[in-house]
Protein backbone atom coordinates (compact mmCIF):
# COMPACT_ATOMS: atom_id res chain seq x y z
CA UNK A 1 0.00 0.00 0.00
CA UNK A 2 1.03 3.63 -0.82
CA UNK A 3 1.62 6.14 1.79
CA UNK A 4 2.78 9.56 1.38
CA UNK A 5 5.99 10.97 1.62
CA UNK A 6 7.62 14.25 1.61
CA UNK A 7 10.64 15.33 0.01
CA UNK A 8 13.27 18.29 -1.50
CA UNK A 9 14.80 17.92 -4.42
CA UNK A 10 16.39 20.12 -6.33
CA UNK A 11 14.89 23.18 -3.89
CA UNK A 12 11.13 22.02 -4.79
CA UNK A 13 9.02 20.27 -2.10
CA UNK A 14 7.15 17.34 -3.82
CA UNK A 15 4.48 15.27 -2.00
CA UNK A 16 4.82 11.59 -3.38
CA UNK A 17 3.16 8.07 -2.82
CA UNK A 18 5.47 5.31 -2.32
CA UNK A 19 5.20 1.75 -0.66
CA UNK A 20 7.68 1.39 1.85
CA UNK A 21 10.05 -0.42 0.52
CA UNK A 22 10.67 1.64 -2.20
CA UNK A 23 14.33 3.11 -2.09
CA UNK A 24 15.43 6.63 -2.84
CA UNK A 25 16.63 5.84 -6.73
CA UNK A 26 12.85 4.45 -7.82
CA UNK A 27 11.48 7.62 -5.92
CA UNK A 28 13.49 9.90 -7.78
CA UNK A 29 13.12 8.06 -11.27
CA UNK A 30 9.56 6.62 -10.58
CA UNK A 31 8.01 9.34 -8.98
CA UNK A 32 9.61 12.08 -9.82
CA UNK A 33 10.36 11.23 -13.48
CA UNK A 34 14.10 12.26 -12.99
CA UNK A 35 16.00 10.03 -14.93
CA UNK A 36 19.61 11.42 -14.82
CA UNK A 37 19.71 9.21 -11.99
CA UNK A 38 21.18 5.81 -12.93
CA UNK A 39 19.78 2.22 -11.66
CA UNK A 40 23.42 0.59 -12.15
CA UNK A 41 24.22 -2.24 -10.05
CA UNK A 42 21.65 -1.58 -7.55
CA UNK A 43 23.64 -2.71 -5.11
CA UNK A 44 25.46 -0.10 -3.74
CA UNK A 45 28.91 -0.92 -5.70
CA UNK A 46 28.79 1.16 -8.56
CA UNK A 47 27.81 4.85 -7.88
CA UNK A 48 25.84 5.67 -10.70
CA UNK A 49 22.51 6.25 -8.00
CA UNK A 50 24.70 8.60 -6.16
CA UNK A 51 22.60 11.53 -5.40
CA UNK A 52 23.92 14.40 -2.32
CA UNK A 53 21.79 14.75 0.38
CA UNK A 54 21.84 17.66 2.60
CA UNK A 55 25.03 18.21 1.25
CA UNK A 56 26.79 14.43 1.36
CA UNK A 57 27.24 12.12 -1.45
CA UNK A 58 25.17 9.21 -1.25
CA UNK A 59 24.10 6.00 -3.17
CA UNK A 60 19.87 6.43 -3.02
CA UNK A 61 19.77 2.74 -4.35
CA UNK A 62 20.91 1.81 -0.64
CA UNK A 63 18.48 3.94 0.79
CA UNK A 64 15.33 3.46 1.44
CA UNK A 65 12.75 6.52 -0.18
CA UNK A 66 11.13 7.37 3.78
CA UNK A 67 15.09 7.75 4.83
CA UNK A 68 14.51 11.30 2.82
CA UNK A 69 11.66 12.63 4.68
CA UNK A 70 12.13 15.98 5.28
CA UNK A 71 16.02 16.34 3.70
CA UNK A 72 17.14 18.37 1.27
CA UNK A 73 17.85 15.93 -2.45
CA UNK A 74 20.59 17.23 -5.27
CA UNK A 75 20.31 15.15 -8.39
CA UNK A 76 22.38 15.60 -11.54
CA UNK A 77 18.94 17.88 -13.07
CA UNK A 78 19.51 20.24 -10.19
CA UNK A 79 22.98 21.45 -11.70
CA UNK A 80 23.73 24.17 -14.10
CA UNK A 81 21.07 24.29 -17.28
CA UNK A 82 21.56 23.82 -21.07
CA UNK A 83 22.86 27.46 -21.80
CA UNK A 84 25.01 27.54 -18.79
CA UNK A 85 26.21 23.90 -17.41
CA UNK A 86 27.33 23.65 -13.90
CA UNK A 87 31.77 24.06 -14.05
CA UNK A 88 31.71 19.96 -13.50
CA UNK A 89 29.73 19.39 -16.88
CA UNK A 90 31.36 21.42 -18.74
CA UNK A 91 34.82 20.14 -17.71
CA UNK A 92 33.46 16.49 -18.72
CA UNK A 93 32.94 17.49 -21.43
CA UNK A 94 35.71 19.78 -22.58
CA UNK A 95 38.14 16.91 -21.14
CA UNK A 96 36.48 13.78 -22.64
CA UNK A 97 35.51 11.99 -19.27
CA UNK A 98 32.40 10.86 -21.07
CA UNK A 99 32.20 7.60 -23.27
CA UNK A 100 28.49 6.17 -22.68
CA UNK A 101 27.67 8.80 -19.69
CA UNK A 102 26.02 5.82 -17.76
CA UNK A 103 28.06 6.82 -14.55
CA UNK A 104 28.56 10.92 -15.14
CA UNK A 105 26.17 12.12 -13.40
CA UNK A 106 27.07 9.53 -10.60
CA UNK A 107 30.46 10.49 -11.56
CA UNK A 108 29.66 14.59 -11.08
CA UNK A 109 27.13 14.23 -7.81
CA UNK A 110 30.44 12.29 -5.94
CA UNK A 111 32.99 15.23 -7.40
CA UNK A 112 30.33 18.00 -6.56
CA UNK A 113 30.55 16.67 -2.63
CA UNK A 114 33.64 15.82 -2.91
CA UNK A 115 35.21 19.89 -4.22
CA UNK A 116 31.84 21.13 -1.73
CA UNK A 117 33.68 19.58 1.13
CA UNK A 118 37.38 19.90 0.26
CA UNK A 119 37.75 23.04 -2.29
CA UNK A 120 40.86 21.98 -2.86
CA UNK A 121 41.22 18.53 -3.26
CA UNK A 122 44.57 17.09 -4.97
CA UNK A 123 44.82 14.87 -7.28
CA UNK A 124 44.85 11.88 -4.47
CA UNK A 125 41.79 13.03 -2.62
CA UNK A 126 39.81 12.67 -5.97
CA UNK A 127 40.95 9.75 -6.63
CA UNK A 128 40.29 8.54 -3.25
CA UNK A 129 37.24 10.23 -2.66
CA UNK A 130 35.64 8.91 -6.20
CA UNK A 131 36.07 5.25 -5.19
CA UNK A 132 32.61 4.55 -4.82
CA UNK A 133 31.85 5.59 -8.67
CA UNK A 134 33.02 2.81 -11.48
CA UNK A 135 33.42 3.69 -15.21
CA UNK A 136 33.68 0.83 -17.75
CA UNK A 137 34.53 3.42 -20.49
CA UNK A 138 37.16 5.89 -20.00
CA UNK A 139 40.03 4.75 -17.51
CA UNK A 140 39.47 7.03 -15.66
CA UNK A 141 42.04 9.24 -16.82
CA UNK A 142 40.11 11.93 -17.94
CA UNK A 143 37.47 11.77 -15.24
CA UNK A 144 39.92 12.75 -13.10
CA UNK A 145 41.65 15.65 -15.05
CA UNK A 146 37.82 17.28 -15.47
CA UNK A 147 37.67 17.09 -11.77
CA UNK A 148 40.94 18.92 -11.36
CA UNK A 149 39.71 21.43 -13.71
CA UNK A 150 36.68 21.87 -12.60
CA UNK A 151 38.17 22.91 -8.82
CA UNK A 152 40.52 25.05 -10.65
CA UNK A 153 37.49 26.81 -12.70
CA UNK A 154 35.14 26.72 -9.34
CA UNK A 155 38.17 28.10 -7.53
CA UNK A 156 39.02 31.37 -8.97
CA UNK A 157 34.65 31.64 -9.39
CA UNK A 158 35.35 31.91 -5.60
CA UNK A 159 38.47 33.55 -4.97
CA UNK A 160 39.79 35.31 -8.06
CA UNK A 161 42.90 33.39 -8.67
CA UNK A 162 43.64 29.60 -8.80
CA UNK A 163 43.81 27.17 -5.99
CA UNK A 164 47.64 26.70 -6.16
CA UNK A 165 47.13 22.77 -5.86
CA UNK A 166 49.55 21.55 -8.56
CA UNK A 167 47.72 20.35 -11.39
CA UNK A 168 49.97 17.25 -11.70
CA UNK A 169 49.99 14.50 -14.88
CA UNK A 170 51.46 10.98 -13.37
CA UNK A 171 52.23 7.89 -15.55
CA UNK A 172 53.13 7.86 -18.84
CA UNK A 173 54.04 11.73 -19.23
CA UNK B 1 11.10 -7.07 -0.72
CA UNK B 2 8.09 -6.14 1.15
CA UNK B 3 7.67 -4.93 4.59
CA UNK B 4 6.14 -2.33 7.04
CA UNK B 5 8.13 0.78 7.98
CA UNK B 6 8.08 1.70 11.26
CA UNK B 7 9.94 5.07 12.58
CA UNK B 8 9.88 5.05 16.60
CA UNK B 9 10.86 8.49 17.84
CA UNK B 10 12.66 7.14 20.89
CA UNK B 11 14.99 4.09 22.67
CA UNK B 12 12.00 2.97 24.68
CA UNK B 13 9.12 3.17 21.76
CA UNK B 14 12.17 1.29 20.10
CA UNK B 15 12.12 -1.86 22.55
CA UNK B 16 8.67 -1.61 22.76
CA UNK B 17 8.50 -2.75 19.11
CA UNK B 18 10.97 -4.95 18.94
CA UNK B 19 8.90 -6.54 22.44
CA UNK B 20 6.62 -6.97 20.09
CA UNK B 21 7.81 -7.49 16.46
CA UNK B 22 11.31 -8.51 17.57
CA UNK B 23 11.34 -11.84 15.63
CA UNK B 24 9.81 -11.07 12.60
CA UNK B 25 11.28 -6.82 12.49
CA UNK B 26 14.88 -5.36 11.26
CA UNK B 27 16.50 -2.65 12.95
CA UNK B 28 17.24 -0.34 10.56
CA UNK B 29 20.38 2.70 10.87
CA UNK B 30 21.94 3.80 7.73
CA UNK B 31 20.97 0.64 6.17
CA UNK B 32 23.95 0.34 3.81
CA UNK B 33 24.38 -3.54 4.84
CA UNK B 34 20.23 -3.93 5.09
CA UNK B 35 19.23 -3.08 2.17
CA UNK B 36 21.87 -5.80 0.78
CA UNK B 37 20.49 -7.91 2.31
CA UNK B 38 16.83 -7.30 1.74
CA UNK B 39 16.97 -6.78 -2.38
CA UNK B 40 18.65 -10.27 -2.32
CA UNK B 41 16.20 -11.50 -0.28
CA UNK B 42 18.68 -13.47 2.67
CA UNK B 43 16.76 -12.33 5.23
CA UNK B 44 12.94 -11.30 4.51
CA UNK B 45 11.39 -9.57 7.78
CA UNK B 46 7.56 -7.75 8.15
CA UNK B 47 8.81 -4.84 9.49
CA UNK B 48 11.89 -2.51 9.07
CA UNK B 49 12.31 -0.41 12.47
CA UNK B 50 13.79 2.58 10.88
CA UNK B 51 15.93 4.33 14.68
CA UNK B 52 17.77 6.87 12.35
CA UNK B 53 15.86 10.05 14.16
CA UNK B 54 16.52 9.24 17.49
CA UNK B 55 18.81 11.92 19.16
CA UNK B 56 19.75 9.80 22.23
CA UNK B 57 21.58 7.41 20.18
CA UNK B 58 23.66 10.51 18.34
CA UNK B 59 26.75 12.19 19.98
CA UNK B 60 30.55 11.72 20.95
CA UNK B 61 31.10 12.34 25.19
CA UNK B 62 34.99 12.20 26.39
CA UNK B 63 34.36 12.00 30.69
CA UNK B 64 33.67 9.36 33.12
CA UNK B 65 36.82 7.66 32.77
CA UNK B 66 37.02 7.48 28.62
CA UNK B 67 34.87 7.87 25.61
CA UNK B 68 31.02 6.80 25.14
CA UNK B 69 30.09 6.91 21.06
CA UNK B 70 26.33 6.60 20.54
CA UNK B 71 25.68 3.78 17.77
CA UNK B 72 24.16 6.29 15.50
CA UNK B 73 27.03 7.75 14.26
CA UNK B 74 28.71 7.37 11.43
CA UNK B 75 31.64 6.48 9.87
CA UNK B 76 32.18 9.67 8.16
CA UNK B 77 31.16 11.11 11.61
CA UNK B 78 33.83 9.13 13.32
CA UNK B 79 36.57 10.34 10.69
CA UNK B 80 35.84 13.75 11.09
CA UNK B 81 36.13 13.63 14.81
CA UNK B 82 38.34 16.26 16.36
CA UNK B 83 38.05 14.46 19.75
CA UNK B 84 38.60 10.72 19.21
CA UNK B 85 42.31 12.15 19.03
CA UNK B 86 45.50 10.43 20.68
CA UNK B 87 44.50 6.53 21.37
CA UNK B 88 41.18 6.70 19.85
CA UNK B 89 42.63 7.62 16.63
CA UNK B 90 42.69 3.78 15.43
CA UNK B 91 39.20 3.71 15.43
CA UNK B 92 39.05 6.83 13.34
CA UNK B 93 41.53 5.03 11.32
CA UNK B 94 38.97 2.47 11.38
CA UNK B 95 35.71 4.37 9.85
CA UNK B 96 37.86 5.90 7.74
CA UNK B 97 38.81 2.91 5.40
CA UNK B 98 35.23 1.49 5.00
CA UNK B 99 34.33 1.08 1.68
CA UNK B 100 33.95 4.92 -0.33
CA UNK B 101 32.53 8.41 0.73
CA UNK B 102 29.27 7.44 -0.24
CA UNK B 103 28.95 4.66 2.17
CA UNK B 104 30.67 6.46 4.99
CA UNK B 105 28.58 9.10 4.82
CA UNK B 106 25.25 6.66 5.98
CA UNK B 107 26.52 3.53 7.19
CA UNK B 108 26.83 3.69 11.19
CA UNK B 109 29.01 2.49 13.92
CA UNK B 110 26.55 0.26 15.33
CA UNK B 111 25.64 -1.08 12.15
CA UNK B 112 28.64 -2.12 11.51
CA UNK B 113 29.44 -4.48 14.47
CA UNK B 114 25.58 -5.59 14.15
CA UNK B 115 25.96 -6.60 10.60
CA UNK B 116 28.10 -9.49 12.48
CA UNK B 117 30.93 -9.99 9.26
CA UNK B 118 34.62 -10.39 10.34
CA UNK B 119 35.96 -8.36 7.69
CA UNK B 120 34.01 -5.30 9.44
CA UNK B 121 36.80 -1.59 9.42
CA UNK B 122 35.64 -0.71 12.60
CA UNK B 123 36.06 -3.59 14.87
CA UNK B 124 39.64 -4.28 15.46
CA UNK B 125 40.41 -0.71 16.27
CA UNK B 126 37.09 -1.29 18.96
CA UNK B 127 38.40 -4.73 20.13
CA UNK B 128 41.94 -3.09 20.39
CA UNK B 129 40.81 0.12 22.29
CA UNK B 130 38.86 -2.87 24.58
CA UNK B 131 35.51 -1.53 23.43
CA UNK B 132 32.11 -2.41 25.31
CA UNK B 133 28.96 -2.39 23.69
CA UNK B 134 25.79 -0.61 25.44
CA UNK B 135 22.77 -2.71 24.81
CA UNK B 136 19.25 -1.95 25.92
CA UNK B 137 16.16 -4.84 25.87
CA UNK B 138 12.80 -5.20 27.71
CA UNK B 139 14.73 -6.25 30.88
CA UNK B 140 16.93 -3.48 30.93
CA UNK B 141 20.22 -2.78 29.47
CA UNK B 142 23.81 -4.74 29.37
CA UNK B 143 27.30 -4.15 28.74
CA UNK B 144 28.79 -6.87 25.47
CA UNK B 145 32.65 -6.31 25.09
CA UNK B 146 33.06 -6.08 21.48
CA UNK B 147 35.42 -8.93 21.27
CA UNK B 148 32.61 -10.78 22.49
CA UNK B 149 30.02 -9.56 20.31
CA UNK B 150 30.29 -12.02 16.99
CA UNK B 151 29.50 -15.21 17.60
CA UNK B 152 29.96 -16.84 14.22
CA UNK B 153 30.05 -15.27 10.64
CA UNK B 154 26.70 -13.05 10.71
CA UNK B 155 25.78 -14.11 14.55
CA UNK B 156 26.09 -11.47 16.93
CA UNK B 157 25.14 -11.67 20.25
CA UNK B 158 22.51 -9.31 19.89
CA UNK B 159 19.04 -10.69 21.26
CA UNK B 160 15.99 -9.88 18.46
CA UNK B 161 14.68 -8.00 21.36
CA UNK B 162 17.19 -5.75 21.91
CA UNK B 163 19.00 -2.46 20.20
CA UNK B 164 22.29 -1.31 20.70
CA UNK B 165 22.68 1.68 21.70
CA UNK B 166 25.95 3.19 21.71
CA UNK B 167 30.04 2.07 22.66
CA UNK B 168 32.25 2.87 25.76
CA UNK B 169 35.94 2.83 25.26
CA UNK B 170 37.52 2.96 28.44
CA UNK B 171 40.41 6.01 28.97
CA UNK B 172 43.99 4.78 27.59
CA UNK B 173 47.14 4.88 29.41
CA UNK B 174 49.69 7.92 28.15
CA UNK B 175 51.27 6.73 25.72
CA UNK B 176 49.27 4.42 24.01
CA UNK B 177 48.83 5.11 20.38
CA UNK B 178 47.54 2.66 17.05
CA UNK B 179 47.15 2.16 13.68
CA UNK B 180 44.76 0.12 11.61
CA UNK B 181 45.40 -1.41 7.81
CA UNK B 182 43.42 -3.27 5.65
CA UNK B 183 44.97 -5.52 3.05
CA UNK B 184 42.52 -5.59 -0.22
CA UNK B 185 43.32 -6.03 -3.69
CA UNK B 186 41.99 -2.80 -4.85
CA UNK B 187 41.86 -0.13 -2.45
CA UNK B 188 39.05 0.64 0.53
CA UNK B 189 36.15 -0.25 -1.59
CA UNK B 190 36.67 -3.61 -1.31
CA UNK B 191 35.98 -5.64 1.74
CA UNK B 192 39.23 -6.52 3.73
CA UNK B 193 41.28 -9.68 2.79
CA UNK B 194 42.65 -9.02 6.33
CA UNK B 195 42.43 -6.35 8.18
CA UNK B 196 44.77 -5.47 11.58
CA UNK B 197 44.64 -3.15 14.51
CA UNK B 198 47.52 -2.37 16.33
CA UNK B 199 47.10 -0.41 19.57
CA UNK B 200 50.93 -0.03 21.57
CA UNK B 201 51.25 1.71 25.12
CA UNK B 202 55.69 2.31 25.27
CA UNK B 203 57.30 3.28 28.56
CA UNK B 204 58.78 7.00 27.88
CA UNK B 205 61.83 6.55 29.14
CA UNK B 206 62.92 3.53 27.28
CA UNK B 207 60.21 2.95 24.26
CA UNK B 208 59.43 -0.64 25.80
CA UNK B 209 56.31 -2.11 25.60
CA UNK B 210 54.02 -2.04 28.17
CA UNK B 211 51.00 -2.90 26.60
CA UNK B 212 50.17 -4.31 23.42
CA UNK B 213 46.16 -5.07 21.69
CA UNK B 214 46.65 -6.81 17.95
CA UNK B 215 43.31 -7.09 16.24
CA UNK B 216 42.58 -8.89 13.27
CA UNK B 217 39.50 -9.09 11.49
CA UNK B 218 38.45 -10.86 8.08
CA UNK B 219 40.86 -14.07 8.89
CA UNK B 220 38.21 -16.57 10.41
CA UNK B 221 34.16 -16.36 11.09
CA UNK B 222 35.22 -13.53 13.74
CA UNK B 223 37.46 -10.81 14.45
CA UNK B 224 39.97 -11.82 17.32
CA UNK B 225 42.83 -10.43 19.56
CA UNK B 226 46.18 -12.44 19.01
CA UNK B 227 46.74 -12.89 22.67
CA UNK B 228 50.00 -14.75 22.19
CA UNK B 229 51.48 -12.47 19.48
CA UNK B 230 50.74 -9.51 22.39
CA UNK B 231 52.46 -11.52 25.01
CA UNK B 232 55.35 -11.95 22.80
CA UNK B 233 55.77 -8.08 22.89
CA UNK B 234 55.45 -6.96 26.32
CA UNK B 235 58.41 -5.69 28.08
CA UNK B 236 60.51 -5.74 24.78
CA UNK B 237 61.78 -3.13 22.69
CA UNK B 238 60.04 -3.43 19.67
CA UNK B 239 62.77 -3.85 16.50
CA UNK B 240 62.66 -5.87 13.74
CA UNK B 241 63.36 -9.22 15.56
CA UNK B 242 60.57 -8.96 17.83
CA UNK B 243 58.05 -7.45 14.49
CA UNK B 244 59.04 -11.12 13.04
CA UNK B 245 58.39 -12.80 16.12
CA UNK B 246 54.70 -11.51 16.80
CA UNK B 247 53.82 -11.17 13.09
CA UNK B 248 54.82 -15.12 12.62
CA UNK B 249 52.82 -16.12 15.93
CA UNK B 250 49.72 -13.69 14.70
CA UNK B 251 49.92 -15.83 11.80
CA UNK B 252 49.33 -19.13 13.44
CA UNK B 253 46.61 -17.53 15.99
CA UNK B 254 43.83 -16.98 13.11
CA UNK B 255 41.54 -19.29 12.17
CA UNK B 256 41.10 -18.53 8.61
CA UNK B 257 38.58 -21.12 6.75
CA UNK B 258 40.61 -24.02 5.75
CA UNK B 259 38.73 -24.57 2.34
CA UNK B 260 37.48 -23.08 -0.43
CA UNK B 261 36.73 -19.20 0.31
CA UNK B 262 36.03 -16.62 -2.12
CA UNK B 263 38.32 -13.86 -1.76
CA UNK B 264 41.13 -15.55 -0.21
CA UNK B 265 43.08 -18.40 0.64
CA UNK B 266 43.89 -20.20 4.47
CA UNK B 267 48.14 -19.79 3.54
CA UNK B 268 47.54 -16.33 1.77
CA UNK B 269 45.81 -14.93 4.66
CA UNK B 270 48.50 -16.29 7.35
CA UNK B 271 50.72 -14.91 4.55
CA UNK B 272 49.02 -11.79 4.51
CA UNK B 273 48.89 -11.28 8.27
CA UNK B 274 52.56 -11.61 8.67
CA UNK B 275 53.16 -9.11 5.75
CA UNK B 276 51.00 -6.73 6.35
CA UNK B 277 51.18 -7.19 10.30
CA UNK B 278 54.69 -6.11 9.68
CA UNK B 279 53.85 -3.01 8.62
CA UNK B 280 51.00 -1.93 11.00
CA UNK B 281 53.36 -2.81 13.80
CA UNK B 282 56.22 -0.69 13.03
CA UNK B 283 53.51 1.94 12.12
CA UNK B 284 51.95 1.56 15.66
CA UNK B 285 55.21 1.58 17.11
CA UNK B 286 56.71 5.03 15.31
CA UNK B 287 53.38 6.54 16.44
CA UNK B 288 53.32 5.72 20.21
CA UNK B 289 57.12 6.51 20.36
CA UNK B 290 56.02 10.16 19.14
CA UNK B 291 53.47 10.53 21.53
Amino acid sequence: MKHSLEINVNGKDYEIFVEDWKTLLEAIRENLGLTGTKRGCDDGNCGACTVILDGKAIKSCLLLARQAKGRKIETIEGLGSPEELHPLQQAFVDNFAIQCGFCTPGMIMTAKALLDDNPEATEEDIRKGMHGNICRCTGYTKIVEAIESARERIYKMRNKEGSGVVFQKKRNS
Amino acid sequence: MKFVYLEPDSIKSTIKLLENYGERGKILAGGTDLLVHLKRRTIRPDFVIHIGLIKDLEGITIGNGGVQIGSLMTMRMIEKSEQLRGAYDVLRQGAAQVSSQQIRNVATLGGNLCNGISSADSVPPLIALDAVAMVEGPKGQRIIPVEEFHIGSGKTMLGPDELLVGFKIPSQPPHTRGTYTKYTFRGTFELAIVGIAVLLTLSPHDLTCKKARIAIGACGPVPIRARKAELSLIGNKIDEHFIDEATRIAAEEINPNPGISLRASASYRREMVRVLGRYVLKDAFIRASKS
